[in-house]
């Protein structure tokens, strides 16, 4: 890169060329936080079904300390990879993230000093990420998967409210399919986080 | 009327490093050399002369026990970028 006799056009094809190669080398990897969250959690909820399903000791549900440790390792090791620049988009998303982070670290509080369906309200957080996430990186994919979480999180309070119109007999029948809330967690989240988490890396890694 | 073309953006790896910066918030020496292909050596004599300008800010740091030089367009870096595009447009319009 010595030339300086450049020609307008040639001027106009390089500021094109750096512009759209720097987005694209930003964007690499851009899957990779829903994948170390995503895969996370639905192999800690998987655990959790087993052992609700068999019903094991119920200090298992201590498992589910395990994601926040594992997620935070996982992206500690994404970030380590220095990319040498930063955009507005990987500061908007970083920030989205935080914030709901916080505000999920609320509702677990919360939760933990009265029952809460906690299930319910980590779809639906997770779900709004997903979909600002989607729409920020404008990804058809992530945004649809998105709200298709924020959908069917909806099965929770809905279940709990059949559940509350049935007779003891028939909620003590419930109660043995608590596994099966479990699993319908951990399918949600694979939709929500770890196919638009492949997507995003096959289609900006290929670039 | 032609618009002059800013002799310090009409440079091939100065108007790289520029559009570079102009699409991140910051970029570090390493990654601008990348990006650009240019050497060490000729990089770091084109960003002496647009902090000079006044074009862009230069920041010199350490990660760990390595020296980081990171840069970012200013304000008056984007404004002299948008100049130049906009009479570069005004050299191919009128040539078509």
């Amino acid at each position: 890169m010595e030339k300086t006799n450049l020609t307008e056009a040639q001027s106009l094809e390089l500021i094109t060329s750096m512009i759209n190669d720097t987005r694209n080398r930003l964007a690499r990897n851009s899957g990779t936080p829903f994948l170390i969250w995503g895969y996370t959690t639905v192999a800690i909820a998987l655990l959790n079904c087993v052992t609700t399903y068999l019903q094991l000791s119920h200090y298992w549900n201590f498992s589910w300390f395990a994601i926040p440790f594992i997620g935070w390792i996982g992206m500690m090791l994404f970030y380590k990879e220095d990319k040498g620049a930063r955009n507005i988009i990987d500061r908007v998303i970083s920030i989205i993230w935080c914030v709901l982070s916080i505000a999920y670290l609320w509702i677990f509080i919360g939760s933990a000093i009265y029952r809460a369906p906690i299930l319910y309200y980590t779809i639906l957080l997770m779900g709004v990420g997903t979909l600002i996430t989607g729409l920020v990186l404008r990804h058809k994919t992530t945004q649809w998967c998105g709200i298709g979480a924020m959908i069917c999180s909806l099965a929770y309070p809905l279940f709990t409210f059949l559940v509350l119109k049935c007779d003891i007999a028939t909620i003590n029948i419930l109660k043995s399919w608590a596994w099966v809330e479990i699993a319908y967690f951990a399918a949600i989240f694979f939709v929500m986080m770890v196919i638009p988490g492949h997507i995003l890396n096959r289609k900006y890694n290929r670039k | 009327m032609f618009k002059e073309l800013n002799p310090l953006l009409h440079s091939e790896l100065r108007l790289a490093v520029m559009s570079v910066l102009l699409s991140v918030e910051s970029a570090d020496f390493v990654f601008l050399r990348e990006q650009t292909g240019a050497t060490a050596g000729n990089l770091s004599v084109q960003i002496d002369k647009l902090q000079k300008a006044g074009y862009i800010t230069v920041e010199k740091s350490f990660k760990g026990k390595m020296p980081r030089t990171t840069c970012a367009i200013t304000q008056e870096g984007v404004a002299a970028f948008e100049e130049y595009v906009a009479a570069l447009r005004s050299y191919i319009g009128k040539g078509l």
